[in-house]
Protein backbone atom coordinates (compact mmCIF):
# COMPACT_ATOMS: atom_id res chain seq x y z
CA UNK A 1 0.00 0.00 0.00
CA UNK A 2 1.33 3.42 -0.98
CA UNK A 3 -0.27 6.76 -0.33
CA UNK A 4 0.38 10.48 -0.12
CA UNK A 5 -0.66 12.44 2.94
CA UNK A 6 -0.90 16.14 3.76
CA UNK A 7 -1.14 15.63 7.53
CA UNK A 8 1.86 14.77 9.75
CA UNK A 9 2.91 11.13 9.47
CA UNK A 10 2.60 8.69 12.33
CA UNK A 11 4.97 5.73 12.44
CA UNK A 12 2.18 3.16 12.50
CA UNK A 13 3.09 -0.43 13.24
CA UNK A 14 2.33 -3.37 11.09
CA UNK A 15 1.79 -6.30 13.35
CA UNK A 16 1.07 -9.75 12.01
CA UNK A 17 1.29 -13.09 13.73
CA UNK A 18 2.98 -14.61 10.65
CA UNK A 19 5.76 -11.98 10.48
CA UNK A 20 9.03 -12.78 12.24
CA UNK A 21 10.82 -9.73 10.85
CA UNK A 22 9.55 -6.19 10.84
CA UNK A 23 11.56 -3.24 9.49
CA UNK A 24 10.50 0.38 9.39
CA UNK A 25 12.26 3.41 7.96
CA UNK A 26 11.51 7.07 8.65
CA UNK A 27 13.01 9.77 6.44
CA UNK A 28 13.07 13.20 8.12
CA UNK A 29 13.74 16.77 7.04
CA UNK A 30 17.39 17.58 7.74
CA UNK A 31 18.65 20.97 8.92
CA UNK A 32 21.24 21.28 6.15
CA UNK A 33 21.81 20.45 2.49
CA UNK A 34 25.31 20.61 0.99
CA UNK A 35 26.40 23.06 3.67
CA UNK A 36 23.37 25.36 3.50
CA UNK A 37 21.14 25.73 6.57
CA UNK A 38 17.65 24.40 5.80
CA UNK A 39 14.62 25.67 7.74
CA UNK A 40 11.96 23.64 5.96
CA UNK A 41 10.76 22.29 2.64
CA UNK A 42 7.74 21.76 0.44
CA UNK A 43 6.85 18.51 -1.30
CA UNK A 44 4.77 18.59 -4.44
CA UNK A 45 3.49 15.50 -6.27
CA UNK A 46 1.83 14.54 -9.53
CA UNK A 47 -0.63 12.79 -7.29
CA UNK A 48 -2.38 10.30 -9.55
CA UNK A 49 0.82 9.09 -11.18
CA UNK A 50 2.75 9.15 -7.90
CA UNK A 51 0.16 6.90 -6.26
CA UNK A 52 0.16 4.48 -9.19
CA UNK A 53 3.97 4.37 -9.40
CA UNK A 54 4.26 4.03 -5.61
CA UNK A 55 1.86 1.08 -5.63
CA UNK A 56 3.99 -0.52 -8.35
CA UNK A 57 7.11 -0.12 -6.21
CA UNK A 58 5.36 -1.79 -3.27
CA UNK A 59 4.07 -4.64 -5.46
CA UNK A 60 7.56 -5.18 -6.90
CA UNK A 61 9.11 -5.22 -3.43
CA UNK A 62 6.56 -7.77 -2.20
CA UNK A 63 7.07 -9.99 -5.23
CA UNK A 64 10.85 -9.71 -5.52
CA UNK A 65 11.73 -10.19 -1.87
CA UNK A 66 8.81 -12.42 -0.93
CA UNK A 67 7.75 -10.27 2.03
CA UNK A 68 4.29 -10.54 3.55
CA UNK A 69 3.28 -6.90 3.47
CA UNK A 70 4.76 -3.48 2.81
CA UNK A 71 3.42 0.03 3.14
CA UNK A 72 4.77 3.46 2.39
CA UNK A 73 3.32 6.87 3.19
CA UNK A 74 4.88 10.00 1.70
CA UNK A 75 4.14 13.43 3.08
CA UNK A 76 3.28 16.28 0.72
CA UNK A 77 2.90 19.98 1.50
CA UNK A 78 4.92 22.13 3.87
CA UNK A 79 7.33 20.48 6.33
CA UNK A 80 9.69 21.79 9.04
CA UNK A 81 13.08 20.44 10.13
CA UNK A 82 12.61 17.14 11.97
CA UNK A 83 9.23 16.32 10.38
CA UNK A 84 8.83 12.84 8.95
CA UNK A 85 8.77 13.00 5.14
CA UNK A 86 8.35 9.30 4.46
CA UNK A 87 7.49 6.23 6.52
CA UNK A 88 8.09 2.73 5.15
CA UNK A 89 7.11 -0.47 6.91
CA UNK A 90 7.80 -4.04 5.86
CA UNK A 91 6.63 -7.24 7.51
CA UNK A 92 8.30 -10.46 6.44
CA UNK A 93 8.88 -14.02 7.51
CA UNK A 94 12.52 -13.23 8.27
CA UNK A 95 14.61 -10.12 8.86
CA UNK A 96 16.84 -10.30 5.79
CA UNK A 97 14.11 -9.88 3.19
CA UNK A 98 12.47 -7.21 5.35
CA UNK A 99 15.68 -5.10 5.33
CA UNK A 100 16.20 -5.63 1.59
CA UNK A 101 12.62 -4.77 0.69
CA UNK A 102 12.67 -1.65 2.86
CA UNK A 103 15.87 -0.39 1.23
CA UNK A 104 14.51 -1.25 -2.21
CA UNK A 105 11.33 0.75 -1.56
CA UNK A 106 13.11 3.93 -0.42
CA UNK A 107 15.58 3.74 -3.34
CA UNK A 108 12.86 3.20 -5.92
CA UNK A 109 10.54 5.87 -4.48
CA UNK A 110 13.37 8.41 -4.65
CA UNK A 111 14.20 7.36 -8.18
CA UNK A 112 10.81 6.85 -9.81
CA UNK A 113 7.88 8.42 -8.01
CA UNK A 114 6.99 11.90 -9.34
CA UNK A 115 7.46 13.92 -6.16
CA UNK A 116 9.48 17.12 -6.02
CA UNK A 117 11.08 18.97 -3.14
CA UNK A 118 11.74 22.68 -2.71
CA UNK A 119 14.05 23.55 0.16
CA UNK A 120 13.75 26.76 2.15
CA UNK A 121 17.11 28.00 3.39
CA UNK A 122 17.92 30.17 6.41
CA UNK A 123 19.02 33.03 4.13
CA UNK A 124 15.53 33.27 2.63
CA UNK A 125 16.39 31.54 -0.65
CA UNK A 126 14.19 28.68 -1.91
CA UNK A 127 15.37 26.10 -4.39
CA UNK A 128 14.09 22.96 -6.13
CA UNK A 129 16.32 20.05 -5.26
CA UNK A 130 17.37 17.92 -8.19
CA UNK A 131 19.42 15.30 -6.42
CA UNK A 132 19.04 12.73 -9.14
CA UNK A 133 22.58 12.07 -10.15
CA UNK A 134 26.03 12.11 -8.65
CA UNK A 135 27.53 12.87 -12.06
CA UNK A 136 29.39 16.08 -12.76
CA UNK A 137 27.25 18.52 -14.69
CA UNK A 138 28.93 17.93 -18.04
CA UNK A 139 28.62 14.15 -17.79
CA UNK A 140 25.02 13.75 -18.83
CA UNK A 141 23.59 10.32 -19.50
CA UNK A 142 23.73 11.04 -23.22
CA UNK A 143 27.36 12.08 -22.99
CA UNK A 144 28.27 8.97 -21.01
CA UNK A 145 27.07 6.66 -23.77
CA UNK A 146 27.71 8.76 -26.86
CA UNK A 147 30.55 6.61 -28.19
CA UNK A 148 28.38 3.48 -28.13
CA UNK A 149 25.06 5.02 -29.18
CA UNK A 150 26.92 6.27 -32.26
CA UNK A 151 26.83 2.64 -33.43
CA UNK A 152 23.56 2.55 -35.38
CA UNK A 153 22.84 -0.98 -34.13
CA UNK A 154 22.86 0.31 -30.56
CA UNK A 155 21.53 3.84 -30.97
CA UNK A 156 19.13 5.41 -28.50
CA UNK A 157 16.71 2.51 -28.81
CA UNK A 158 19.33 -0.06 -27.87
CA UNK A 159 20.50 2.15 -25.03
CA UNK A 160 16.93 2.35 -23.73
CA UNK A 161 16.66 -1.44 -23.84
CA UNK A 162 19.81 -1.69 -21.78
CA UNK A 163 18.54 0.91 -19.33
CA UNK A 164 15.30 -1.01 -18.79
CA UNK A 165 17.11 -4.32 -18.26
CA UNK A 166 17.62 -6.06 -14.95
CA UNK A 167 20.46 -8.58 -14.84
CA UNK A 168 21.55 -10.89 -12.03
CA UNK A 169 25.26 -11.70 -11.75
CA UNK A 170 25.96 -14.76 -9.62
CA UNK A 171 29.48 -14.49 -8.21
CA UNK A 172 31.71 -11.41 -8.11
CA UNK A 173 34.95 -13.28 -8.75
CA UNK A 174 37.29 -13.82 -11.68
CA UNK A 175 34.45 -14.04 -14.22
CA UNK A 176 32.13 -11.68 -12.37
CA UNK A 177 34.51 -8.71 -12.10
CA UNK A 178 35.05 -8.18 -15.85
CA UNK A 179 31.43 -9.09 -16.66
CA UNK A 180 30.11 -6.60 -14.09
CA UNK A 181 32.49 -3.89 -15.30
CA UNK A 182 31.18 -4.01 -18.85
CA UNK A 183 27.52 -4.53 -17.93
CA UNK A 184 27.78 -1.37 -15.82
CA UNK A 185 29.72 0.70 -18.31
CA UNK A 186 27.38 -0.32 -21.17
CA UNK A 187 24.43 0.94 -19.11
CA UNK A 188 22.49 -2.17 -18.00
CA UNK A 189 19.94 -0.34 -15.84
CA UNK A 190 19.84 -2.61 -12.80
CA UNK A 191 22.65 -4.99 -11.90
CA UNK A 192 22.08 -7.40 -9.04
CA UNK A 193 25.23 -8.95 -7.61
CA UNK A 194 24.93 -12.11 -5.49
CA UNK A 195 28.07 -13.25 -3.69
CA UNK A 196 28.45 -14.60 -0.15
CA UNK A 197 32.23 -14.28 0.20
CA UNK A 198 34.54 -11.67 1.66
CA UNK A 199 37.47 -10.45 -0.42
CA UNK A 200 40.71 -12.28 0.28
CA UNK A 201 44.20 -11.22 -0.70
CA UNK A 202 44.68 -14.05 -3.19
CA UNK A 203 41.54 -12.96 -5.10
CA UNK A 204 43.06 -9.67 -6.25
CA UNK A 205 45.18 -11.04 -9.11
CA UNK A 206 42.04 -12.14 -10.99
CA UNK A 207 39.38 -9.75 -9.61
CA UNK A 208 40.40 -6.27 -10.76
CA UNK A 209 37.22 -4.59 -9.52
CA UNK A 210 38.74 -4.65 -6.02
CA UNK A 211 41.64 -3.02 -4.19
CA UNK A 212 44.05 -4.12 -1.45
CA UNK A 213 42.28 -1.86 1.05
CA UNK A 214 39.03 -3.80 0.39
CA UNK A 215 40.31 -7.10 1.85
CA UNK A 216 37.89 -8.49 4.40
CA UNK A 217 34.78 -6.79 3.05
CA UNK A 218 31.82 -8.50 1.34
CA UNK A 219 32.45 -8.76 -2.39
CA UNK A 220 28.80 -8.18 -3.32
CA UNK A 221 28.87 -4.83 -1.49
CA UNK A 222 32.25 -3.90 -2.99
CA UNK A 223 31.01 -4.73 -6.48
CA UNK A 224 27.89 -2.58 -5.96
CA UNK A 225 30.09 0.34 -4.85
CA UNK A 226 32.37 -0.14 -7.86
CA UNK A 227 29.36 -0.11 -10.20
CA UNK A 228 28.06 3.12 -8.65
CA UNK A 229 31.49 4.74 -8.99
CA UNK A 230 31.81 3.66 -12.61
CA UNK A 231 28.40 4.74 -13.90
CA UNK A 232 25.99 7.07 -12.08
CA UNK A 233 23.20 6.09 -14.49
CA UNK A 234 22.85 2.46 -13.45
CA UNK A 235 21.62 0.92 -10.22
CA UNK A 236 23.43 -1.79 -8.30
CA UNK A 237 21.89 -4.12 -5.76
CA UNK A 238 24.05 -6.35 -3.58
CA UNK A 239 22.90 -9.69 -2.20
CA UNK A 240 25.34 -11.20 0.28
CA UNK A 241 23.96 -14.71 -0.07
CA UNK A 242 25.19 -17.94 -1.58
CA UNK A 243 23.01 -18.52 -4.63
CA UNK A 244 21.22 -21.86 -4.40
CA UNK A 245 17.85 -23.47 -5.05
CA UNK A 246 16.38 -21.93 -1.88
CA UNK A 247 16.79 -18.31 -3.01
CA UNK A 248 16.97 -18.79 -6.79
CA UNK A 249 13.35 -17.92 -7.47
CA UNK A 250 13.42 -14.77 -5.37
CA UNK A 251 16.59 -13.50 -7.00
CA UNK A 252 15.77 -14.41 -10.60
CA UNK A 253 12.10 -13.42 -10.75
CA UNK A 254 11.86 -10.15 -12.63
CA UNK A 255 15.29 -10.47 -14.30
CA UNK A 256 15.76 -10.25 -18.05
CA UNK A 257 18.98 -12.25 -17.97
CA UNK A 258 21.22 -14.11 -15.54
CA UNK A 259 25.01 -14.42 -15.73
CA UNK A 260 26.43 -17.34 -13.81
CA UNK A 261 29.96 -16.29 -12.88
CA UNK A 262 30.29 -18.78 -10.03
CA UNK A 263 33.35 -20.98 -9.62
CA UNK A 264 31.57 -24.29 -9.08
CA UNK A 265 29.25 -26.52 -11.04
CA UNK A 266 26.76 -27.06 -8.21
CA UNK A 267 25.88 -23.36 -8.36
CA UNK A 268 25.81 -23.44 -12.17
CA UNK A 269 23.42 -26.41 -12.02
CA UNK A 270 21.13 -24.53 -9.64
CA UNK A 271 21.20 -21.41 -11.84
CA UNK A 272 20.51 -23.52 -14.92
CA UNK A 273 17.52 -25.32 -13.37
CA UNK A 274 16.01 -22.11 -12.01
CA UNK A 275 16.46 -20.18 -15.26
CA UNK A 276 14.86 -23.00 -17.29
CA UNK A 277 11.91 -23.17 -14.87
CA UNK A 278 11.42 -19.40 -14.82
CA UNK A 279 12.02 -18.92 -18.56
CA UNK A 280 14.92 -16.48 -18.05
CA UNK A 281 17.96 -16.70 -20.37
CA UNK A 282 21.25 -17.66 -18.74
CA UNK A 283 24.80 -16.93 -19.85
CA UNK A 284 27.27 -19.25 -18.20
CA UNK A 285 31.01 -19.81 -18.48
CA UNK A 286 33.75 -21.83 -16.88
CA UNK A 287 37.53 -22.06 -17.00
CA UNK A 288 40.19 -24.68 -16.54
CA UNK A 289 43.84 -23.60 -16.48
CA UNK A 290 44.35 -21.75 -19.82
CA UNK A 291 41.03 -22.80 -21.37
CA UNK A 292 37.49 -21.67 -21.00
CA UNK A 293 33.98 -22.19 -22.33
CA UNK A 294 30.94 -20.01 -22.59
CA UNK A 295 27.37 -20.76 -23.61
CA UNK A 296 23.89 -19.31 -23.48
CA UNK A 297 20.83 -21.17 -22.27
CA UNK A 298 17.67 -19.82 -23.81
CA UNK A 299 14.64 -21.56 -22.30
CA UNK A 300 12.52 -20.47 -25.26
CA UNK A 301 14.73 -22.19 -27.87
CA UNK A 302 15.46 -25.88 -28.34
CA UNK A 303 19.21 -25.58 -27.84
CA UNK A 304 18.99 -27.38 -24.55
CA UNK A 305 20.50 -26.42 -21.25
CA UNK A 306 23.68 -26.89 -19.24
CA UNK A 307 22.47 -30.24 -17.91
CA UNK A 308 22.02 -31.58 -21.47
CA UNK A 309 25.74 -31.06 -22.03
CA UNK A 310 27.05 -32.27 -18.68
CA UNK A 311 24.55 -34.64 -17.09
CA UNK A 312 26.47 -35.14 -13.84
CA UNK A 313 28.36 -31.92 -13.90
CA UNK A 314 28.61 -31.15 -10.22
CA UNK A 315 30.66 -34.23 -9.34
CA UNK A 316 34.39 -34.22 -8.90
CA UNK A 317 35.37 -30.85 -10.31
CA UNK A 318 37.76 -28.43 -8.68
CA UNK A 319 37.58 -24.65 -8.50
CA UNK A 320 40.14 -22.58 -10.38
CA UNK A 321 41.67 -21.45 -7.08
CA UNK A 322 42.49 -25.10 -6.36
CA UNK A 323 43.78 -25.93 -9.85
CA UNK A 324 45.67 -22.67 -10.39
CA UNK A 325 44.76 -19.83 -12.70
CA UNK A 326 46.14 -16.73 -14.40
CA UNK A 327 43.91 -13.71 -13.87
CA UNK A 328 43.31 -12.87 -17.51
CA UNK A 329 41.77 -16.27 -18.32
CA UNK A 330 38.54 -15.61 -16.38
CA UNK A 331 39.04 -12.01 -17.58
CA UNK A 332 38.65 -13.03 -21.24
CA UNK A 333 35.70 -15.31 -20.49
CA UNK A 334 33.99 -12.73 -18.26
CA UNK A 335 34.22 -10.15 -21.03
CA UNK A 336 32.77 -12.71 -23.47
CA UNK A 337 29.85 -13.21 -21.05
CA UNK A 338 29.18 -9.47 -20.97
CA UNK A 339 29.44 -9.42 -24.77
CA UNK A 340 26.82 -12.15 -25.07
CA UNK A 341 24.59 -10.48 -22.46
CA UNK A 342 24.66 -7.00 -23.99
CA UNK A 343 24.13 -8.33 -27.53
CA UNK A 344 21.10 -10.28 -26.33
CA UNK A 345 19.64 -7.28 -24.52
CA UNK A 346 20.19 -4.97 -27.48
CA UNK A 347 19.18 -7.72 -29.95
CA UNK A 348 22.22 -7.28 -32.19
CA UNK A 349 24.09 -9.97 -34.08
CA UNK A 350 24.37 -13.70 -33.56
CA UNK A 351 24.28 -14.96 -30.04
CA UNK A 352 25.51 -18.29 -28.71
CA UNK A 353 22.00 -19.77 -29.01
CA UNK A 354 22.87 -23.37 -29.87
CA UNK A 355 26.61 -23.25 -29.60
CA UNK A 356 29.26 -23.97 -27.06
CA UNK A 357 32.26 -21.73 -27.48
CA UNK A 358 35.61 -23.12 -26.38
CA UNK A 359 38.63 -20.87 -26.04
CA UNK A 360 42.19 -22.13 -25.66
CA UNK A 361 44.45 -19.25 -24.68
CA UNK A 362 47.59 -21.37 -24.79
CA UNK A 363 47.18 -22.29 -28.47
CA UNK A 364 45.19 -19.14 -29.20
CA UNK A 365 42.37 -21.13 -30.72
CA UNK A 366 38.62 -20.93 -30.45
CA UNK A 367 36.21 -23.71 -31.29
CA UNK A 368 32.55 -23.38 -31.96
CA UNK A 369 30.60 -26.53 -31.16
CA UNK A 370 27.00 -27.04 -32.21
CA UNK A 371 24.84 -28.36 -29.44
CA UNK A 372 21.26 -29.54 -29.24
CA UNK A 373 18.91 -30.25 -26.38
CA UNK A 374 18.90 -33.74 -24.90
CA UNK A 375 15.34 -35.09 -25.27
CA UNK A 376 15.81 -37.03 -22.04
CA UNK A 377 17.24 -34.10 -20.05
CA UNK A 378 15.61 -34.07 -16.62
CA UNK A 379 15.83 -30.27 -16.46
CA UNK A 380 14.64 -28.90 -19.79
CA UNK A 381 13.06 -31.66 -21.88
CA UNK A 382 9.38 -32.18 -22.38
CA UNK A 383 8.94 -35.65 -23.86
CA UNK A 384 5.20 -36.10 -24.03
CA UNK A 385 2.20 -36.68 -26.18
CA UNK A 386 1.93 -32.93 -26.58
CA UNK A 387 5.19 -32.57 -28.48
CA UNK A 388 8.14 -30.53 -27.37
CA UNK A 389 6.99 -27.37 -29.10
CA UNK A 390 3.90 -27.08 -26.88
CA UNK A 391 4.55 -24.37 -24.31
CA UNK A 392 4.70 -25.53 -20.70
CA UNK A 393 3.00 -22.47 -19.33
CA UNK A 394 -0.05 -20.51 -20.46
CA UNK A 395 -0.73 -16.90 -19.64
CA UNK A 396 -4.05 -16.07 -18.02
CA UNK A 397 -6.20 -14.99 -20.98
CA UNK A 398 -4.77 -17.57 -23.41
CA UNK A 399 -7.53 -18.63 -25.84
CA UNK A 400 -6.84 -22.29 -25.07
CA UNK A 401 -8.20 -21.70 -21.57
CA UNK A 402 -11.57 -20.77 -23.03
CA UNK A 403 -12.09 -24.27 -24.44
CA UNK A 404 -14.00 -26.93 -22.56
CA UNK A 405 -12.74 -29.96 -20.67
CA UNK A 406 -10.38 -28.25 -18.23
CA UNK A 407 -9.66 -29.37 -14.71
CA UNK A 408 -7.82 -27.35 -12.10
CA UNK A 409 -4.90 -28.67 -10.06
CA UNK A 410 -4.42 -26.14 -7.28
CA UNK A 411 -0.98 -26.47 -5.66
CA UNK A 412 -1.04 -23.10 -3.89
CA UNK A 413 0.09 -23.08 -0.28
CA UNK A 414 -1.62 -19.86 0.75
CA UNK A 415 -4.24 -18.99 -1.86
CA UNK A 416 -5.56 -15.46 -1.54
CA UNK A 417 -7.14 -15.10 -4.97
CA UNK A 418 -10.07 -17.43 -5.65
CA UNK A 419 -9.84 -19.19 -9.01
CA UNK A 420 -12.48 -17.34 -11.06
CA UNK A 421 -13.71 -20.20 -13.25
CA UNK A 422 -16.03 -23.00 -12.27
CA UNK A 423 -13.72 -25.88 -13.19
CA UNK A 424 -13.70 -29.25 -11.46
CA UNK A 425 -10.69 -29.96 -9.27
CA UNK A 426 -8.35 -32.65 -10.56
CA UNK A 427 -5.20 -34.47 -9.52
CA UNK A 428 -2.32 -35.20 -11.89
CA UNK A 429 -1.69 -38.55 -10.20
CA UNK A 430 -5.18 -39.76 -11.17
CA UNK A 431 -5.47 -37.99 -14.51
CA UNK A 432 -8.47 -38.71 -16.75
CA UNK A 433 -7.44 -39.41 -20.36
CA UNK A 434 -8.44 -36.62 -22.70
CA UNK A 435 -8.94 -34.04 -19.97
CA UNK A 436 -6.82 -30.89 -19.85
CA UNK A 437 -5.18 -29.93 -16.58
CA UNK A 438 -4.17 -26.45 -15.55
CA UNK A 439 -1.69 -26.46 -12.68
CA UNK A 440 -1.75 -23.39 -10.47
CA UNK A 441 0.85 -22.71 -7.80
CA UNK A 442 1.97 -19.60 -5.94
CA UNK A 443 4.51 -18.33 -8.48
CA UNK A 444 4.50 -20.73 -11.41
CA UNK A 445 7.62 -22.70 -10.53
CA UNK A 446 6.42 -25.79 -8.68
CA UNK A 447 3.72 -26.06 -11.34
CA UNK A 448 6.28 -26.21 -14.17
CA UNK A 449 7.97 -29.15 -12.47
CA UNK A 450 4.66 -30.90 -11.93
CA UNK A 451 3.65 -30.33 -15.55
CA UNK A 452 6.93 -31.76 -16.87
CA UNK A 453 6.55 -34.90 -14.78
CA UNK A 454 2.88 -35.30 -15.73
CA UNK A 455 3.58 -34.83 -19.44
CA UNK A 456 6.16 -37.59 -19.34
CA UNK A 457 3.32 -39.87 -18.31
CA UNK A 458 1.23 -38.56 -21.20
CA UNK A 459 -0.99 -36.25 -19.16
CA UNK A 460 -2.14 -33.15 -21.01
CA UNK A 461 -1.12 -30.54 -18.46
CA UNK A 462 -0.12 -26.88 -18.55
CA UNK A 463 1.20 -24.54 -15.91
CA UNK A 464 -0.34 -21.13 -15.34
CA UNK A 465 2.48 -18.64 -15.97
CA UNK A 466 3.69 -16.94 -12.76
CA UNK A 467 1.04 -18.88 -10.77
CA UNK A 468 -1.24 -16.85 -8.55
CA UNK A 469 0.84 -13.71 -9.20
CA UNK A 470 0.12 -14.12 -12.94
CA UNK A 471 -3.54 -14.86 -12.26
CA UNK A 472 -3.94 -11.71 -10.19
CA UNK A 473 -2.13 -9.64 -12.81
CA UNK A 474 -4.23 -11.11 -15.60
CA UNK A 475 -7.48 -10.44 -13.75
CA UNK A 476 -6.57 -6.82 -13.07
CA UNK A 477 -6.05 -6.14 -16.77
CA UNK B 1 -0.96 17.98 -38.44
CA UNK B 2 -2.12 20.07 -35.51
CA UNK B 3 -3.11 18.32 -32.28
CA UNK B 4 -4.77 19.70 -29.21
CA UNK B 5 -3.04 18.54 -26.03
CA UNK B 6 -3.46 19.11 -22.32
CA UNK B 7 -0.31 20.00 -20.42
CA UNK B 8 0.20 19.89 -16.69
CA UNK B 9 3.25 21.42 -15.00
CA UNK B 10 4.94 20.58 -11.74
CA UNK B 11 7.69 22.01 -9.55
CA UNK B 12 10.31 24.12 -11.33
CA UNK B 13 8.55 23.87 -14.71
CA UNK B 14 5.29 25.09 -13.15
CA UNK B 15 7.11 28.13 -11.81
CA UNK B 16 8.92 28.82 -15.06
CA UNK B 17 5.74 28.40 -17.11
CA UNK B 18 3.74 30.52 -14.64
CA UNK B 19 0.77 28.16 -14.63
CA UNK B 20 0.04 24.60 -13.55
CA UNK B 21 -1.86 23.58 -16.66
CA UNK B 22 -2.81 24.67 -20.14
CA UNK B 23 -4.44 23.34 -23.28
CA UNK B 24 -2.80 24.17 -26.56
CA UNK B 25 -2.69 23.24 -30.21
CA UNK B 26 0.67 22.10 -31.49
CA UNK B 27 2.26 21.14 -34.80
CA UNK B 28 5.11 19.33 -33.03
CA UNK B 29 5.74 15.85 -34.43
CA UNK B 30 6.99 14.30 -31.23
CA UNK B 31 7.38 15.01 -27.53
CA UNK B 32 10.94 16.28 -27.88
CA UNK B 33 9.89 18.84 -30.44
CA UNK B 34 7.04 20.02 -28.22
CA UNK B 35 9.32 20.36 -25.20
CA UNK B 36 11.96 22.23 -27.19
CA UNK B 37 9.32 24.65 -28.49
CA UNK B 38 7.90 25.28 -25.01
CA UNK B 39 11.39 25.57 -23.61
CA UNK B 40 12.34 28.23 -26.17
CA UNK B 41 9.13 30.13 -25.52
CA UNK B 42 9.19 30.07 -21.70
CA UNK B 43 12.91 29.78 -20.93
CA UNK B 44 12.87 26.38 -19.17
CA UNK B 45 16.25 25.82 -17.51
CA UNK B 46 16.07 22.02 -17.65
CA UNK B 47 17.35 20.45 -20.86
CA UNK B 48 15.28 17.64 -22.34
CA UNK B 49 17.75 14.99 -21.17
CA UNK B 50 17.09 16.05 -17.58
CA UNK B 51 13.33 15.70 -17.98
CA UNK B 52 11.13 12.64 -18.54
CA UNK B 53 7.96 12.93 -20.60
CA UNK B 54 4.77 11.19 -19.46
CA UNK B 55 1.68 10.77 -21.61
CA UNK B 56 -1.63 9.87 -20.02
CA UNK B 57 0.21 9.11 -16.78
CA UNK B 58 2.66 6.65 -18.32
CA UNK B 59 6.34 7.46 -18.82
CA UNK B 60 6.90 7.90 -22.55
CA UNK B 61 9.75 8.14 -25.01
CA UNK B 62 10.94 11.49 -26.35
CA UNK B 63 10.44 10.20 -29.89
CA UNK B 64 6.80 9.22 -29.31
CA UNK B 65 4.40 11.02 -31.61
CA UNK B 66 1.74 13.32 -30.22
CA UNK B 67 -1.91 12.33 -30.49
CA UNK B 68 -4.90 14.61 -30.31
CA UNK B 69 -6.22 14.83 -26.75
CA UNK B 70 -3.03 13.55 -25.07
CA UNK B 71 -2.49 14.54 -21.46
CA UNK B 72 1.20 15.40 -21.34
CA UNK B 73 3.42 16.04 -18.34
CA UNK B 74 7.14 16.81 -18.47
CA UNK B 75 8.52 15.42 -15.24
CA UNK B 76 11.46 17.31 -13.74
CA UNK B 77 14.05 15.12 -11.95
CA UNK B 78 12.20 13.63 -8.98
CA UNK B 79 13.33 14.16 -5.38
CA UNK B 80 11.01 12.26 -3.08
CA UNK B 81 11.90 10.48 0.14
Amino acid sequence: MFFLQREPLEPATLNRPDAGGYVSFVGRVRNQHVGKAVVGLDYEAFESMASAEGEKVIAEAVERFGVLEARCVHRIGSLSVGDAAIVIEVAAGHRREAFRACEFIIDEVKRRVPIWKRERYADGVEEWVHAWSAAPEALTEEAYYQAQTRLPEVGLEGQNRLRRARVLVIGAGGLGCPAITYLASCGVGTIMVADHDVLEGDNLHRQPLFRVADIGRMKADLAAEAIAALNPYVRAESYTVRFDASNAERLITGCDLVLDCSDNLATKDAANAACVALGVPLVVAGIHRMEGWVLSVDPKSDGGCLRCLWPAASEGTKSCAEVGVLGFVPGVLGVLMATEAVKRLVAWGDTLGRRLWLVDLLRMEAQDIRRAGDPACPVCSVPSSLGSSEPIALKWGDPLLEESGWMLVDLRKEPSQPFPLDWPAGALEEATPGARYLVLCDRGIASVDAVRKARRRGVRAWSLEHGEVGLRRGLSK
Amino acid sequence: MANTVHLQYFAILREQRGTDHETLTTEAADLRELYEALSAEHGFTLASHQVRPAVNEVVADWNDTIKDGDHIVFLPPVAGG
